[in-house]
């Protein structure tokens, strides 16, 4: 009698096993289903999202090489790349927004977290001030213009140059804490850029 | 060539084009001690100073921490004139 109940019991223990791992296949299921269909319908809005994402990273990528190796600060291009910067970034902040792309209300919680802490550093990035204007010396001497410090330009004397010239330029300077927190946006970025790859390619 | 004067330079400066008149006002009225004509003009310089200064110190003060910081002016060429060669009709 007791053998039968232990059968029976087993019985109705597998079976019930069976039907909590059909239901549990059949949320997976569901679930795949969903993530399929939600990609299938918002794959242009990720690729919006990846592509904004790219274009950040590739562009804090050349302002950081160029910002460590340029030795006139007022060099345009260096001005260039900061407006680059800036302009990608608005393009980021734009796509990460579900208000104008609705992919960024189906994306996985975590990857949607990796975005906004890229977008936050970002911001933090952005927030400190690199522009700076400042007088630039030098004088022209048998036709050739030489650079001078401020400082040196008042121990000239009459005949010393045949021009002095005096610019005002704009300088780029890097902000405390840059060399850290370029690091941090490229790692955030390529996080973000590998998920969101992964995730199209579902 | 005025007494006083050690020193005198033409100033070439450049503003933009909606500023020269203003800077051409104001090195007048504010730098009438050392500027003694200012105009605006065509060319390549926008606006044309010419400027005596007792000793050549004044001068470069004059220019870097004066005119240089009048609103507007991006760059300054300061030519200093040799007085032997210099006429005044």
């Amino acid at each position: 009698m007791s053998a039968a109940l232990a059968a029976i019991g087993g019985v109705l223990i597998s079976a019930f096993a069976s039907i909590l791992a059909i239901q549990y296949q059949h949320q997976v299921t569901e679930r795949n289903e969903h993530k399929r269909q939600a990609l299938e319908r918002h794959l242009s809005h990720y690729e919006r999202i990846f592509v904004s994402a790219r274009s950040v990273q590739d562009a804090v990528r050349d302002y950081r090489t160029v910002s460590d190796r340029v030795t006139d600060r007022s060099d345009p291009f260096l001005r260039q790349l900061l407006a680059i910067v800036s302009k990608s970034a608005y393009d980021y902040f734009f796509e990460v927004d579900w208000r104008h792309n609705p992919g960024m209300a189906y994306l996985d919680l975590k990857l949607e977290g990796k975005c906004m802490r890229a977008r936050d550093l970002l911001i933090q990035w952005l927030s400190r001030p690199r522009i700076a204007t400042g007088d630039i010396a030098s004088v022209r001497v048998a036709g050739r213009f030489t650079r001078r410090s401020l400082s040196s330009v008042q121990s000239l004397k009459v005949g010393d140059y045949e021009e002095l010239r005096i610019e005002r330029q704009l300088l780029v300077t890097p902000a405390a804490g840059d060399t850290r927190l370029l690091a941090e946006l490229d790692t955030a970025f390529t996080a973000v850029i590998v998920e969101l790859k992964a995730v199209m390619a579902y | 060539m005025p007494s006083k004067a050690v020193v005198s330079a033409f100033v070439l400066i450049t503003v933009p084009a909606n500023r020269s008149g203003d800077v051409v006002d104001r090195l007048i009225d504010e730098y009438s001690e050392f500027v003694v004509e200012a105009a605006a003009v065509y060319g390549e310089a926008d606006v044309i100073a010419k400027v005596e200064t007792p000793s050549v110190d004044q001068l470069h003060q004059l220019v870097m921490t004066k005119i240089q910081n009048l609103p507007g002016v991006q760059v300054t060429r300061t030519f200093i004139i040799i007085p032997q060669l210099h006429r005044i009709r």
